[in-house]
């Protein structure tokens, strides 16, 4: 079979784009990912997005995406899998690369949230829950995630602080971004005492809803060889869905649709899991980001916020995460946002990262997920 | 723009009502922990945007004895006039006693009719179609209960006598600039009673997008920079925004502390700026230069450049704005609502 590489990316600042729509997102993003290739000979373009529909009120967005571009041969796919929709897209694309279908590639994902009002932004992102635990009992998506922090907290006896402590982490990294959404540092006062949003998480535990476009071309590796394009090799990933109503979750601190996702992608990768240098977690929350490292188990139940605490996973840490500053803070333009995962970790492959730089990383794991593990996918990339 | 002949403020005053509400009392009423300044006007229940611009501009001729018999237009900017059809500026002339042989006429574009009325006076003075011109920014703004807006929207107002500098000023407009884009950012249709905002996008590409391309675009043009500027006064809808669009322009706190009325007043929309403007001539000396830049949702800002002249130790408005802020004092949500027309019996 062959090997799925990925040889360009693409990507928007993230952020609040007042002056552009959803396409001049997507066309902006694709148009940088373009590389040494003539864009006629893409055959697929898998665009991942959450909410267009619902906030835009525009459908086939991979047609209108394509069209712009003047690709006309092209089977034009739109994917949506929740906030999870952008990293889909490109394991999409790589099943069709090693498929033999296609030569050549687009995937990625584009969100834009600043269109709508606040309220609608709310509703859209609880749009992938089940529409009877939303409206009829007002267990959002949001509120999940705060049951959650709540239960971890008393079950492991955690402080918040500790939890909270990850979006500390994500402002640090992003201030050294320069195409993340929030790129001032923050301490851990500020975010422990910010305005409560669903008790216990305060404005500063949750991921904002942003604009953002990244995308990523690829190809097989003979074909990035033959083009003497540089490229990093998708090692291995997995998808897998977890039980979508949360109180029928027997462990309902357990993402169980991340831990097999991530089984799954190590088997295909042929690695396992003290291979992996560096982490893009989904950390919609700062509790989402917790309970998928522990899912992952790259440390005990109930421990992995002291691990982030003690500057394990900081970039000069022993397995540095949210390299560019995650969901809190780089950003989360939703259906986009596990693409920003994919293109963060080939920046940070190739050493492009700047002074996001994280020495000798080798394996690189992007994550992401729909709400609280309702679905889960993983990626694998590196050389090896 | 600069006239053909030299224009300046020659009287000056301003008003706001004697009622304040903390933005913790209607906090907590609604459940929230934070809130954008610390109290706004609101007016009793026998005021209105006349009545506000009445007072301002009384108080402007009566500091300045500006000679009624010169003025010729009258031009009152607001977004909360008392009628939806019948001038707002007609009452004012005959309760003012000014000439009937005069302009009159209401200006709205949100936030920045009172200093539109400002430009529109400055021209007829300029080209010596009328002598004297009174311009005025009042309002009694609205916010939906539970709203951002209910925070900030406040009453309160200032009036401004233009001549041309011959006639004696107490400042003198160096130059001014306008810069107008069609930006929705807030709008309330006709019929509505309370207006719409569209949250974050009322910043970024509304607020601050204009008024810093309306004090660029005036800086550029006539050569200024913020370090030749005593004061700088910016339209007020919160207390963020004119602290943050003043440092990203250059201007540091002190330049525009007196003039920065909304942490304790609120936004008095047609009036924020106006009024801040009149707070700055209060403490202002003679060689005083003065940015002022107003910003109207919809979306546009004007911006103006004044120099402070000897006059102005006989012509500062009398009673001061600080006079009327020291005698207000706080009501509770219940008769914020009620003399807000909320409820009704």
């Amino acid at each position: 079979m062959r090997r799925p590489v990925i040889i360009g990316w693409g990507y928007t600042s993230v952020g609040e784009h007042w002056d552009k729509d959803i396409i001049d997102l997507a066309v902006e993003a694709i148009s940088m990912s373009i590389k040494n290739i003539d864009i006629n000979e893409v055959g697929s373009l898998y665009v991942g997005n959450m909410l267009s529909k619902y906030l835009e009120l525009q459908a086939s967005l991979a047609m209108h995406i394509a069209n712009q571009l003047n690709m006309t041969n092209i089977y034009p796919i739109d994917i949506e899998v929740g906030e999870a929709s952008g990293l889909y897209a490109i394991i999409e694309g790589a099943k069709t690369i090693m498929s033999g279908i296609d030569d050549f590639v687009i995937a990625g994902g584009v969100e834009k949230a600043s269109d709508e009002l606040p309220s609608r932004i709310y509703r859209g992102v609880s749009l992938s829950e089940d529409i009877y635990l939303v409206d009829y009992i007002g267990l959002t998506k949001l509120s999940i995630h705060a049951l959650a922090a709540k239960l971890y907290m008393k079950k492991y006896g955690v402080d918040k602080k500790k939890i909270t402590y990850l979006s500390v982490l994500d402002h640090e990294n992003a201030s050294k971004s320069r195409h993340a959404h929030f790129r001032s540092p923050i301490s851990i006062e500020k975010a422990i005492n910010a305005p409560l949003v669903a008790d216990p998480l305060t404005l500063f535990d949750i991921a904002p809803n942003s604009d953002g476009a990244a995308f990523v071309l690829m190809t097989y590796e003979e074909k990035a060889r033959e083009y003497g394009l540089e490229y990093i090799p998708i090692l291995g990933f997995g998808s897998s869905i977890g039980r979508n109503r949360f109180y029928e979750r027997s462990d309902k601190l357990w993402l169980s649709s991340t831990h097999n996702a991530f089984k799954y992608a190590l088997n295909m990768a042929n690695i396992s899991t003290e291979d992996i240098d560096i982490i893009e977690l989904h950390d919609s929350t700062s509790i989402a980001g917790v309970l998928a490292l522990e899912a992952m188990e790259f440390h005990p139940r109930g421990e992995a916020a002291e691990y982030i605490w003690n500057g394990s996973h900081s970039l000069d840490g022993e397995r540095p995460i949210n390299t560019f500053g995650g969901l809190k803070a780089r950003g989360n333009p939703i259906g986009a946002t596990g693409a920003y995962s994919v293109v963060e970790i080939v920046m940070q492959l190739l050493n492009m990262a700047d002074d996001n730089q994280v020495n000798n990383a080798d394996i690189g794991l992007a994550h992401s997920m729909d709400g609280l593990g309702n679905s889960s996918s993983i990626l694998i990339l590196g050389r090896r | 723009m600069k006239g053909v002949n030299k224009v300046g403020i020659y009287g000056y005053g301003a008003y706001v009502p004697r009622y304040l509400i903390e933005d913790s009392t209607i906090a907590s009423i609604w459940g929230r922990s934070t809130y954008p300044i610390k109290s706004k006007s609101f007016p009793s229940y026998d005021e209105d945007t006349i009545t506000i611009a009445y007072e301002a501009a009384r108080i402007a001729i009566e500091s300045s004895k500006a000679p009624k018999e010169k003025i010729g237009a009258i031009y009152i900017g607001s977004e909360s006039k008392p009628y939806a059809v019948k001038p707002s500026g007609t009452v004012l002339v005959d309760a003012l006693g000014l000439p009937n042989t005069i302009l009159s006429a209401d200006y709205e574009f949100a936030c920045k009719a009172g200093t539109e009325a400002m430009q529109t006076i400055a021209g007829l003075v300029s080209s010596k179609m009328i002598d004297m011109g009174i311009a005025i920014g009042a309002d009694t703004a609205q916010g939906r209960p539970g709203d951002e807006l209910e925070y900030t929207a406040a009453a309160g107002g200032a009036a401004f006598i233009i001549s041309r500098v011959e006639e004696g000023v107490l400042a003198v407009l160096e130059a001014s600039y306008s810069y107008v884009t069609d930006t929705p950012d807030f709008w309330r249709r006709s019929g509505e009673k309370y207006p719409r905002h569209l949250y974050r996008f009322t910043g970024e590409p509304a607020y601050f997008h204009h008024i810093m391309s309306s004090v660029k675009g005036l800086f550029e043009k006539y050569g200024y920079t913020p370090k030749d500027f005593k004061y700088a006064i910016f339209h007020q809808p919160n207390a963020k925004f004119p602290q943050r669009v003043a440092f990203k322009l250059g201007f540091n706190r002190d330049q525009i502390k007196p003039g920065l009325m909304s942490p304790i007043i609120g936004n008095t929309y047609s009036g924020s700026s106006l009024v801040g403007l009149a707070a700055t001539l209060d403490v202002s000396k003679p060689g005083d230069k003065i940015l002022l830049a107003s910003f109207g949702s919809g979306a546009g800002s004007d911006s103006f450049v004044f120099e402070v002249t000897e006059l102005i130790k006989d012509r500062r408005a009398d009673p001061p704005l600080h006079k009327f802020i020291e005698r207000m004092v706080a009501r509770d949500y219940s008769t914020y609502t009620v003399y807000r027309g909320k409820i009704w019996r």
